[in-house]
This record gives structure tokens, C-alpha cells and sequence, in this order.
């Protein structure tokens, strides 16, 4: 358990070391200071002590009985003995019990090199079993939903799992079911749990293989991955991962969480934990040109020669960019620098409707601190799972409420503590009305008033202004409603001074791609496009013109109104995402080139296809909707003959003869980092960007 | 009929007729503490009075009850919770079922003047599933005695009020520990609790509670009745008071029998239930039901108190002894022990859940006649890796009668190794009929 | 299923505890009187009822004995095993209803009238051998008595 960083200090000995911690700190931990581990089955440091498993029993002077570490705080004076004959002693009999009906099916078993069950036997097992009964049988390898197998036999029994569900907000979806040496993890009838959202997190926390990951079964021993720090893609929140990949044999393996207290903390969402088959299933192989049965395979060069004389300037149709919000800064920056510089264009646009906005004016750990949070129009629990589980933990701990307003019905309403209905449209109107009642008198009628012209239900609306009212902090998030006309003012007006807002963006990348300058209105720094000091610098700095002409403020627009026919797509699948009326437009462009890395209803309609490295394969840097500056390296090879987006784009913009010398992706960073002062943070490489700076 | 060595006070009214009766009760004096405590005591002298009394938790663990009561803060917005310990399971223990079926209003009493102290406005009585009977009875008196106004809103007619609740348990052995009841009581699985913090301050709802045992609770009537020097009049020093004993197992008359604390033990089998049965014989003897270490039939004249038993190297427990005669072995009755136990572990823990797999499945063995010697050193050293390292009481409850019954028994086991089970029983022939 | 009196039974359980979830016993109860063991889809409903996960139902359910989770005789007989009913002659009695019923520990006999099960301490322990039959008890029992029992059983 976390504690105070404001408490004062205990002194205490164990096994000879002084070791001083503050007070409330336990032992287990403690211990773990001086440099001694105390093994352990059931204590995490992000869990609840159990005392369950008995594994960290030590001996403390003055108490006659062996203690768990794990429950037992420190005092000051306290002498602790973790390593004598009678703990060995206890230690080889907690596992002697364990064993006694654990399957040892290890070399079958996925957990094999990294289970907790076998590594403390091999240090302090007695490797004799003396137990020589039958072994109690229970189901195995049994699906149990959420990309979840579970072995029963194989189960320790450290609560673990089932105390992360309750302490962490997914709920049991599945628990203990019967008593004593009986009792198994079991869902509910036996079916398979649907929808999960966090469930993951517990093969990670298994301290055995009873729970392990459907999708990376059998795909591997620890040893054999090839393991890089990275960024999760899937959303703006930024979880730190773990990704592994085995590149002599040509697949991607699994996603693990990298523990950020700032971010995700220990965990993950089962999106971006389980997501990862399109790394290896329906990669684009090879460049070619075409459409549909035209559809032919050519060298880079080839294509990129192609490519080129179809964009070349100066041609009748202008061009237009579309970069997935997902995509890496290098490649989007590059991809603008061409449109802006070789194509004369500023029709640059992101996916995520939310881009152009700033991200949240405070980090998530501000969010989570708040007492209220107020979430419009947002579906935490779906969109940005770790956001809500951060906010939930807080709730958890009885130190915040979440209150939910949406006016489309969905599951925005559950999973908070106060679910407000509105009117379509009468998001704002709400807010503008919250915002006064905060301030202001407590006024029953106004209240009242504000009901009635929201549409919202009185007493919960009743609830909500009281909490608001008492709330010391407030975060006020809003999401994608329809147009963002007011909505920053809104959400500001309810968090007041001291609160954190902000519209919050959904692409994993929406605020760096916007940063680097892909944006119609904005350079890279967030410069506007209008400020011809900045032109003319960049102009320099780039050795070629950079242009001015303000461009339509959508990509639809563009297309539509014919000011571009030809576009570029970086990244994503515009035409297969759903979005019709962009599809539709997309499909009237006269030359569509996509640099992507899957064969998808937007590489089916290109003309070009440029098959683009993905992110676990590359070196590359994101910006997260807390606007923390995060890297991302490679744990894979390029699939085929992709490459990596910027290398890709570089190459054409070479052959519209613009000067794009990139040798790696550092030379973009310095690029980057030469185009604004601001984006020095983007491209530095020390400690600090380990920890993820924040975007100033 | 009385036996002339007990001394009745919780269980005066047993042999009553219709004593779960209000008036039954009221004629007996029953209500007349809760009275004058709440028209003249504050809840500080109540808690003084039974603090004085030096009563002792008659549960098992025999913890210092005012003690217990002056843990819960005097000061706090939350509300404060009283529980009654009836989840009476620990084989050989019989006595608080019939203070339940038989004086009901007793138990009452005692719940309304404890939460009076502790300044509980809401209390429950967590009584085992299986003792529907006795959850009827209880829940017949509560509408009694809300209707005389004893208990409910402005009880006697003060300002005090109590809402008393039946809870009833669904089989679990285990939920007899207090903070596992807590759990059940929540509707969870009942896995004890870690302690600290305890119920006092951390308790129902996580919220300052006290958990005290049926006959517990039965005696503050009296002891607000009739005064802590009263009390303390009977019974030892250390042990003052009564307690309820129960006698099973071949003994002429099997009951229970209130005696002073202090009685010996011979009085209780030989006195109170007239001896064994004719062509029986004491083999051993648990003082303090089945969680307890066994005693050897020379120690028949050991005294009746928590001290005492623990200077025989057993326990006083809830003073339920159970008399296994000759024609049970010791390993079969430490195999009948093992099958509670391993029932009853709630699993949550790793020592207790296997060990009591363990045990049983070796003493299977023996009893069957496959055992070997060095299934006796192994039996011996489990239970040396449960005790004292397990999560909450049972573990130690499972291994303490095997542990002793080996060390004090060791020839016998032996014995049983290399000719089974049958060669030391001396078979009476008695069977059930004619009992 | 449970019936509309069950629910609203429930419901006004869930209401009568400082926190709903302490109702799971009690509701859990309601539901064995009326179906005799606990069926799913009743789970269910009780884990709606007190806003539970299903699962979560199931976990606690199944940790105490009492509660069936599948069906049983229309007689469950419960015979204590403990130590101070063997210790007079409790395995005879279990032995003659095996006999009597045919049907070994745990088993329903095939016009499920009776389900015969060992259970732990019955605190009759100055009156055993015991057996519970539903929630009645029978204790002193013989041999001849348990026959005289089983024979008056409407």
C-alpha cells in the first residue's frame, strides 16, 4: 500500500541492516528497501495485503507467533529476522502444502520461466514430496471469456486476481466458488464472462499459470521474446507497455503493462492488451499501384517514381493529408512537411475530431486527485478505460465521485456515481447553468430551471449540484459532441480555478500530431499558419517554400468542394471506419495514396499503397491527452518490405524535390526540435523522457 | 433436577415450564437489570459494573468482556453495532442452543444492556443455520418484548433504542470466528478477517463492534442485577462466575451443568453425569471441545478455569469436554476431528486448507490400517507446520488435538501401525438399542 | 423462478439492513424455501436484486453447506458425524439408513423423497445420535427409532 509521503520516519532492523522508511510502511516492503525480497504468493504492492498465501511469514523479536510481512506495519525499534533456519523452515513447508496438489505440469504450463511457484521452489523448496496421495482434480484449460484460460488445478489460491477485480472496479466477474481445498475460480454457470474490460490484468498478476492469456498461448517462453518498452496505440491515455515479438520467426506475442504510477499505473485494458492480431494478420507486404483487379506489386522505387509524377507539381487538383490521430509524430510530421513543402498545400488534417484542441489542462493523476469529476458526452468505461479506472480507484478509496452527462442514450451512465440524462444538444446549456450554481447562492428554483430546460431528472440533477457545491477540486472532461462551439468555455466554467478540464482527444497521438504541425491552421509548435515571420523561418529551415493559403476546415470540405483530388492517407482506415460521408468523399479523389500497414477497405480503394512498418516495429514518440511526451520503441522487424511512415513519405517527398535527408528517425527528432523551440521537449532523448515530459 | 455442585444462574430458568415465555421470564426477575440500568445508569457503569465483574468471554478464548466493550470509541459519528455470537458449532458444544430455545428473553436482556453500554443502537444475533428452532424462538421473544416495550423504540420509556435483529448463518463452521461472521453477516464468503484492526473499531460495516458469545451476554443481566462482588463471589480469581459445561460421550447423563469455575473435573464427569456408562472406560479427554489439546484420564481432578486447563496443556475453550472412552481409538477420534476440520477450513489460507487435506487423508490410512510409522512423524510434523502459522484460529484448532493425541498417545499409534486399529479397542458390544 | 412474493420479499430484505448486500443470506434463504435449492436463473435475480455480480452470487452461495445449489429430496436428512455422536454410534445409524434407503452419503434415492447427507455438530451433543430431517431434529436416536421415524413421514 502507497503511503504518505508526509509521514515521518521509523527506524527498524532487519537481519542486521537499519533500515529506515516512513511510518505505516509493512515489513515485506521495508525489507525490500534494505534489499532483502521476502517471497511472496499473495502480496502486490497495488492490492490489498491478504496474509493468505503465509510465503513472507518472518520473525519479529518480542512476538512470539511467525508474522506476515505483508500485514504487519513497521515500528520503530522493531527486529526483524527474515532469513533463519525456523523462516527457511516455514517457507519449505508453505510450498511443500502448496505442491501437494499443483499439477507440475510446468513444461506444458505458459507461465514456465517467469511463475513465481517455480522460482521460490527452486530457492527454498525442499525438492522431496512427501505428500503421496492423488491429487485433487479440477477443469482445465477451460475459456472462460476475456481471452482468459483458466486452470483450476494449477490455482494457489492468493486472491490475487479476484482482489483486483474488487478492488479495481471490473467487479467478480468470476470469484471463488465452494470452500477449503475445494474451492476453485469459477465464472458464473461456467460461461464465458462478455465484455470484460480489465479481466487481463489478472494472468499478469497470476503468480502461477492458472490464468493465462488465450492469445499468447503456447506462443512462447519468456526467454524467446524479444521484449521493448512502448506505448499502447489504442487510445489517448498513453499506458505504458511491454511489447514481445519473436522477429526470426515473424510474429508478434503479447502486450504487457509497464508500470507508470502517472499513467496506468500497473495495469492495462483488455483492448490494448489483447488487440494486437492485425500486427501479423492482412499486413500490407509490398508497394504496388492500383486499383482493386489492377492491383500490382512493384519495387519501392517503382512506386514511389510513380507516386511522384501523379503528385508532381504544379497540377490543376490540389492535395490533401489525412493522418490518423494514432499515427507517430516523425511520420506525421514529415507527412505535413511534404504536403506544406513539396505539395503546396495546408489541407492537413487528423482523424480524431477532437484534434486542435490542447489536450486536458492537468495530467490524470490531477483528474483522479479531483473530488468530483464531471465526464460529458464521454464514455470513460469504453473509450478510455484506464482514465476511468484511475478516476474509479479514487472512488474506491472514498475520495472522489464520477458523474456522467450524456444526452445519446449508452453505457456512458453506468460505471459512475451520478448518471445525468440531458437533451440532445443541452450539454451546454448545462454546463453554463452547473457553473453558476457552483459559484453562486444555493438556489432550489434555479436548480429547478436548469431541469427543466436540460431535460435533465430534477433530483439527480439535485444530487449532482450538491456534490459540485461541496467539491474542493473539479475535473470537467468532454468529448465528442457535435460541433465543439462553447464546450471549452463550459467545461472551464464548471472546473473553476484550481479544477482541470479539457476536451479530451481519443487518438493515442492527437496532441503531438497536432503539435508537429498536422493541422490546417497551425505549424509545427503550434505556430499559426498566418504568422509569415514563421513561414519564412520555417521556409528556411526546411530550404523550400512553405505554404500559405489557408485551406477548407474539413478534409470533406476539401474533397467536396474539388480544392483537393488528390490525398494522402497516413495511417488508419477512413473508408472502412464507419464514417460514411468521409468515405464518400474519400472516394471521389482522383489519386488516393495510403501509407498504411494492413490491407483494409482504405488500401482496397487506394491507388497507391505504401505498406507502412507498425508501431511495435519502430522507434517513435506520442503525445498523450494529458499531453505527456512518451517514446516508443521497436520489439519487431518490419513486416515485408514496409518501412517506417516517415522513411516512406521522406522517400517521395525526395522525388518531388524537396531536401527530406533523414538517415534514422533521430534526424527527424532533430528536425522536429529545429522547427520550434517548444519542440525540444518533443526530441529529448535523457532520463526525463523516460518518465515522459509534459508538452509545455 | 439439579445436580447438588451446580450453581444455576444462566441456566435457572431450564427446567421452567414455558420459560421462553415473557411472563415466564418477568416472574423470574427477568428485565428488571435493563430497568434500572437504563432509567438509572449511565452506559459508562454498566460497562464499569461488568469490567469489575471480571467476566470472561464464555466463547472459547475467554477474553475479558468489559475489556472487549471499552475498545469501541466513546466518541464517533458512526454508528456502533452488537453482535451475539450464536453460530454454536464447535462439536461437543450444546449449551448456548438451549439458553436460545429455553430462555430466550435471558439472551435478550443481556444484548440490550451490552449494547446499552457500547451505545449500539442496532444489534444483531448471528445464529447458525442449523438452529432453526432456536432463531424462532429468539425471533418470537424480540416481537415479545418490543411489544412490553423492552425492547424497540424508547425502551422502559427513556430515550434509549434498539433494533435487534435474527441473522441466520447457512453452514459454516468457520463463521463462529467473530470477524468471519462479520463477513457473513455482510453476505459475504465468511474468510476471517485480518486483524487490526479489530471489530471494536473496525467492525459491521466497517464500523465500531462488538462480538460477544450467547452465554456471554447471558450473564450481564445478572451481573447488573446482582453486582460485580456477586459475581465475583463464585468461581476463581481469574475465572470468577459460572460457566455452562457440556459432558458427551459415554458418561451416565450427558448434558450440561453450570458450575463454578474452578470445579474440578472429576466433579463435572464422575458428579454431575454419574460416571461412564457401565464397560466403558476413559481412553481421553477434550475439556474445551474439539479444538482443543486432548487430556490423559489422570488428569480427572484438574480444576474447571482458564488457568488451570492451560496448566494441564489444554484449553478450558467453551468447557464442552468430550469423554472418548475405550472403545474408540484415538486415532479413530483423531480421524473424526481431521474430517470436521477438513469440512470446515474455509480454505483461505494455505497451511489450513492443505494441511487439513493432509491430515486426513494420512489418518484415512491408519485407521485403514495402511499406515506406516513414519506417517506418525509426518501427521506430527504437519501439524508443527500449521500451528501458529495459519490465518485465523482453525488451523491451530485442527492441529493442537492431533498434536497432543500423537505425544500423549505416542504407544497407542504405534500400536495401531502394526496391528490396526481394532487390537486397542475394548469392544463392550453396546449397540444403539437399549441405550 | 422465484416467485413476485420472493422478490418482493427480497426487496424488502435488501431495504431492512444498513447495506443491502447483508441481505444475500436472508435472500438466499427465501429462494431455497420456495424451490427447495438455489437454480440459476434465481441467482440471478438475486444478483440483480442487490446489484451483485452473478458470479460474485454463486461464490458466497456456495461457501455455506446449507445452501443447495442443486436440486434434492423432498426429505433431506442430515445425520451429525461429529465427534460426540460416533463416539455413541452415530456410523450405525448413518449404516442403517444407507441400508434402509439405499443410497449411499450425498445421494437422492430415485423418487427423490429423500437425500441423505453427514453434517457437522448439530449441538445435540448430550442428546445424539442426532439427525435433522428439513430443519426438524431427531435425536436419541436408535436404530428403531430412525425406522419409526421414516415410516410416520407423511
Amino acid at each position: 500500500m502507497a503511503t504518505d509521503p508526509g509521514l515521518p520516519d521509523v527506524t527498524l532492523t532487519i537481519d542486521g541492516r537499519q533500515v529506515t522508511v516512513p511510518e505505516g510502511t509493512l515489513v515485506i516492503n521495508a525489507a525490500e528497501t534494505a534489499g532483502i525480497y521476502i517471497p511472496r504468493f499473495c502480496y502486490h504492492k497495488r492490492l490489498d495485503p491478504a496474509g493468505a498465501c503465509r510465503m513472507c511469514l518472518v520473525e519479529i523479536e518480542g512476538i512470539p507467533k511467525p508474522q506476515t510481512s505483508c500485514t504487519v506495519p513497521v515500528k520503530p525499534g522493531m527486529v526483524v529476522h527474515t532469513d533463519t533456519e525456523a523462516v527457511r523452515q516455514m517457507r519449505a513447508s508453505i510450498l511443500e502444502f502448496i505442491l501437494m496438489h499443483h499439477p507440475l505440469d510446468c513444461p506444458v504450463c505458459d507461465k514456465g520461466g517467469e511463475c513465481d511457484l517455480q522460482d521460490w521452489t527452486f530457492t527454498y523448496g525442499t525438492r522431496l514430496q512427501r505428500h503421496d496421495f492423488p491429487r485433487m482434480h479440477f477443469r482445465k484449460a477451460h475459456r472462460i471469456g476475456g481471452h482468459i484460460v483458466l486452470d483450476q488445478e494449477r490455482c494457489i489460491e492468493c486472491y490475487r486476481c479476484v482482489r483486483f477485480l474488487e478492488e479495481w472496479g471490473e467487479g467478480l466477474r468470476f470469484a471463488f466458488h465452494e470452500r477449503g481445498d475445494r474451492s476453485v475460480i469459477e465464472t458464473f454457470g461456467g460461461l464465458p464472462m462478455a465484455e470484460t474490460r480489465f479481466v487481463g490484468n489478472t494472468i499478469d498478476l497470476c503468480p502461477v499459470g492458472a490464468l493465462t492469456s488465450e492469445t499468447f498461448r503456447f506462443r512462447g517462453r519468456p526467454a524467446e521474446l524479444v521484449n521493448a518498452e512502448s506505448i499502447c496505440p489504442h487510445c489517448s491515455v498513453g499506458c505504458n507497455i511491454i511489447a514481445s515479438a519473436r522477429p526470426t520467426l515473424g510474429f508478434f506475442c503479447r502486450v504487457t503493462p509497464r508500470p507508470n504510477m502517472a499513467v496506468n499505473d500497473y495495469w492495462i485494458c483488455d483492448r490494448g492488451r489483447f488487440n494486437y492480431d492485425w500486427l501479423d494478420e492482412d499486413r500490407l507486404l509490398a508497394p504496388g499501384w492500383g486499383r482493386g483487379a489492377d492491383r500490382q506489386d512493384g519495387t519501392w522505387d517503382e512506386t514511389l517514381d510513380r507516386l511522384a509524377a501523379d503528385l508532381q507539381p504544379p497540377c490543376e487538383s490540389g492535395a490533401a493529408l489525412l493522418v490518423d490521430s494514432s499515427v507517430g509524430c516523425e511520420d506525421g510530421f514529415v507527412a505535413a512537411k511534404l504536403l506544406r513543402a513539396a505539395l503546396s498545400s495546408n489541407a492537413i488534417y487528423q482523424s480524431d475530431p477532437a484534434a486542435g484542441w490542447p489536450g486536458l489542462t492537468g495530467t490524470i493523476t490531477d483528474v483522479a486527485r479531483c473530488d468530483l469529476v464531471l465526464a460529458v458526452g464521454l464514455d470513460l468505461w469504453t473509450d478510455l478505460p484506464i482514465l476511468w479506472l484511475r478516476i474509479h480507484r479514487s472512488r474506491h478509496l472514498g475520495r472522489s465521485r464520477l458523474v456522467s452527462v450524456a444526452s445519446a442514450d449508452g453505457v456512458a451512465l453506468e460505471r459512475c456515481d451520478i448518471g445525468l440524462r440531458v437533451a440532445p444538444g443541452a450539454e451546454l446549456g448545462l454546463l453554463r447553468g452547473l457553473a453558476e450554481l457552483r459559484g453562486g447562492s444555493a438556489d432550489a428554483s434555479r436548480a429547478d430551471a436548469l431541469a427543466a430546460q436540460t431535460g435533465a431528472d430534477r433530483e439527480q440533477l439535485l444530487r449532482l449540484v450538491k456534490r459540485l457545491r461541496r467539491a474542493s477540486r473539479v475535473a470537467a472532461l468532454g468529448g465528442a459532441l457535435a460541433g465543439f462551439e462553447g464546450l471549452a468555455e463550459g467545461l472551464a466554467g464548471v472546473a473553476g480555478p484550481g479544477g482541470v478540464w479539457g476536451i479530451v482527444p481519443t487518438g493515442a497521438n492527437t496532441v503531438g500530431l497536432d503539435w508537429v504541425g498536422v493541422a490546417a491552421s497551425r505549424l509545427p509548435g503550434g505556430v499559426p499558419l498566418g504568422d509569415a515571420k514563421a513561414r519564412t523561418a520555417l521556409a528556411g529551415a526546411w530550404s523550400a517554400p512553405v505554404a500559405a493559403e489557408e485551406a477548407p476546415s474539413s478534409l470533406a470540405e476539401a474533397l467536396e468542394t474539388g480544392r483537393a483530388r488528390r490525398v494522402l492517407v497516413v495511417g488508419g482506415d477512413p473508408i472502412g471506419a464507419g464514417n460514411d460521408p468521409l468515405a464518400q468523399a474519400l472516394d471521389r479523389a482522383e489519386v488516393l495514396a495510403y501509407v498504411g500497414t494492413n490491407a483494409n477497405a482504405t488500401a482496397e480503394r487506394a491507388d497507391y499503397v505504401l505498406p507502412m512498418a507498425a508501431f511495435s516495429e519502430v522507434t517513435r514518440c506520442v503525445v498523450s491527452l494529458e499531453r505527456r511526451i512518451q517514446h516508443s520503441s521497436p520489439c519487431d522487424r518490419p513486416r515485408g518490405e514496409s518501412r517506417a511512415g516517415w522513411s516512406i513519405l521522406a522517400a517521395l517527398g525526395r522525388r518531388l524535390g524537396v531536401g527530406f535527408d533523414y538517415e534514422s528517425w533521430e534526424d527527424v527528432r532533430r528536425e522536429i526540435a529545429a522547427c520550434h523551440e517548444s519542440l525540444g521537449t518533443l526530441a529529448e532523448l535523457g532520463p526525463r523522457a523516460r518518465e515522459g515530459a509534459m508538452k509545455p | 433436577m439439579a445436580h447438588p455442585a451446580e450453581t444455576l444462574w444462566v441456566y435457572r430458568n431450564q427446567e421452567t415450564q414455558n420459560s421462553h415465555e415473557l411472563p415466564v421470564y418477568r416472574a423470574s426477575g427477568g428485565y428488571q437489570a435493563l430497568e434500572r440500568a437504563l432509567n438509572e445508569l449511565a452506559p459508562a457503569a454498566v460497562l464499569e459494573q461488568v469490567k469489575a465483574s471480571g467476566l470472561r468471554g464464555r466463547g472459547g478464548a475467554g477474553f475479558p468482556t468489559g475489556l472487549k466493550w471499552s475498545f469501541v470509541p466513546r466518541e464517533t459519528s458512526e454508528p456502533r453495532y452488537l453482535i451475539c455470537n450464536a453460530d454454536e458449532s464447535e462439536p461437543g458444544t450444546f449449551k448456548d442452543r438451549y439458553l436460545m430455545e429455553r430462555d430466550p428473553h435471558l439472551v435478550l436482556e443481556g444484548i440490550a444492556l451490552a449494547s446499552y453500554a457500547i451505545g449500539a443502537a442496532a444489534a444483531f444475533i448471528y445464529v447458525r443455520g442449523e438452529l432453526a428452532e432456536a432463531a424462532r424462538r429468539l425471533e418470537e421473544a424480540i416481537h415479545q418484548a418490543e411489544a412490553a416495550g423492552y425492547l424497540g423504540e424508547r425502551m422502559v420509556g427513556t430515550q434509549t433504542s434498539l433494533k435487534v435483529t435474527v441473522y441466520r448463518g447457512a453452514g459454516a463452521y468457520i463463521c463462529g470466528e467473530e470477524t468471519a461472521l462479520l463477513n457473513s453477516l455482510e453476505g459475504r464468503r465468511g474468510h476471517p478477517r485480518l486483524k487490526p484492526p479489530f471489530p471494536a473499531t473496525h467492525g459491521l460495516y466497517q464500523c465500531p463492534t462488538v462480538v460477544n458469545n450467547v452465554e456471554t451476554l447471558a450473564n450481564v443481566p445478572l451481573i447488573v442485577q446482582n453486582g460485580a462482588e456477586w459475581f465475583r463471589s463464585v468461581g476463581t480469581a481469574k475465572s470468577p462466575g459460572t460457566k455452562v459445561f457440556g459432558v458427551s460421550g459415554r458418561v451416565r447423563h450427558r448434558g450440561n451443568y453450570e458450575l463454578a469455575m474452578g470445579t474440578p473435573l472429576s466433579t463435572l464427569v464422575y458428579g454431575c453425569a454419574g460416571g461412564m456408562e457401565d464397560g466403558y472406560q476413559i481412553r481421553a479427554i477434550q475439556p474445551g471441545g474439539s479444538s482443543v489439546p486432548f487430556m490423559t484420564p489422570d488428569q480427572i481432578d484438574c480444576p474447571l478455569d482458564f488457568e488451570s486447563v492451560s496448566e494441564a496443556g489444554s484449553l478450558l475453550g467453551c468447557g464442552s469436554v468430550i469423554v472418548v472412552d475405550q472403545t474408540m481409538s484415538i486415532v479413530e477420534a483423531c480421524l473424526i476431528l481431521a474430517r470436521f476440520y477438513h469440512h470446515e477450513s474455509c480454505g483461505f489460507c494455505v497451511p489450513c486448507r492443505e494441511g487439513t487435506n493432509w491430515m486426513l487423508r494420512i489418518l484415512e490410512r491408519l485407521v485403514a490400517g495402511q499406515g506406516t510409522a513414519a506417517d506418525i512423524d509426518l501427521l506430527y510434523e504437519i501439524c508443527g507446520s500449521m500451528l501458529n502459522r495459519c490465518f485465523c484460529p482453525l488451523g491451530d484448532a485442527a492441529a493442537m488435538p492431533v498434536q497432543s493425541a500423537i505425544e500423549r498417545f505416542r504407544p497407542e499409534w504405534e500400536h495401531v501401525v502394526r496391528h490396526g486399529v481394532d487390537s486397542v479397542k475394548s469392544n463392550v458390544g453396546a449397540t444403539l438399542s437399549g441405550h | 423462478m422465484v416467485s413476485q412474493a420472493g422478490i418482493d420479499e427480497i426487496r424488502r430484505l435488501a431495504a431492512s439492513f444498513p447495506r443491502r448486500e447483508s441481505a444475500l443470506l436472508p435472500a438466499l434463504w427465501v429462494i431455497q424455501r420456495e424451490e427447495g435449492y438455489l437454480p440459476e436463473e434465481s441467482l440471478r435475480v438475486v444478483a440483480r436484486e442487490l446489484s451483485m455480480e452473478p458470479s460474485d452470487v454463486t461464490s458466497r452461495a456456495s461457501f455455506y453447506t446449507m445452501f443447495a445449489l442443486r436440486p434434492r429430496g423432498q426429505y433431506v436428512i442430515q445425520v451429525c458425524q461429529s465427534i460426540s455422536c460416533a463416539l455413541v454410534g452415530a456410523q450405525q445409524v448413518i449404516d442403517h439408513l444407507r441400508g434402509r434407503l439405499g443410497i449411499e452419503v450425498g445421494e437422492t434415492t430415485h423418487d427423490e423423497r429423500f437425500t441423505l447427507l453427514t453434517v457437522e455438530c448439530l449441538a445435540s451433543c448430550g442428546s445424539g445420535p442426532v439427525m435433522q430431517i428439513n430443519e426438524d431434529y431427531f435425536e436419541h436416536l436408535t436404530v428403531e427409532r430412525v425406522d419409526e421415524i421414516l415410516d410416520g413421514l407423511p
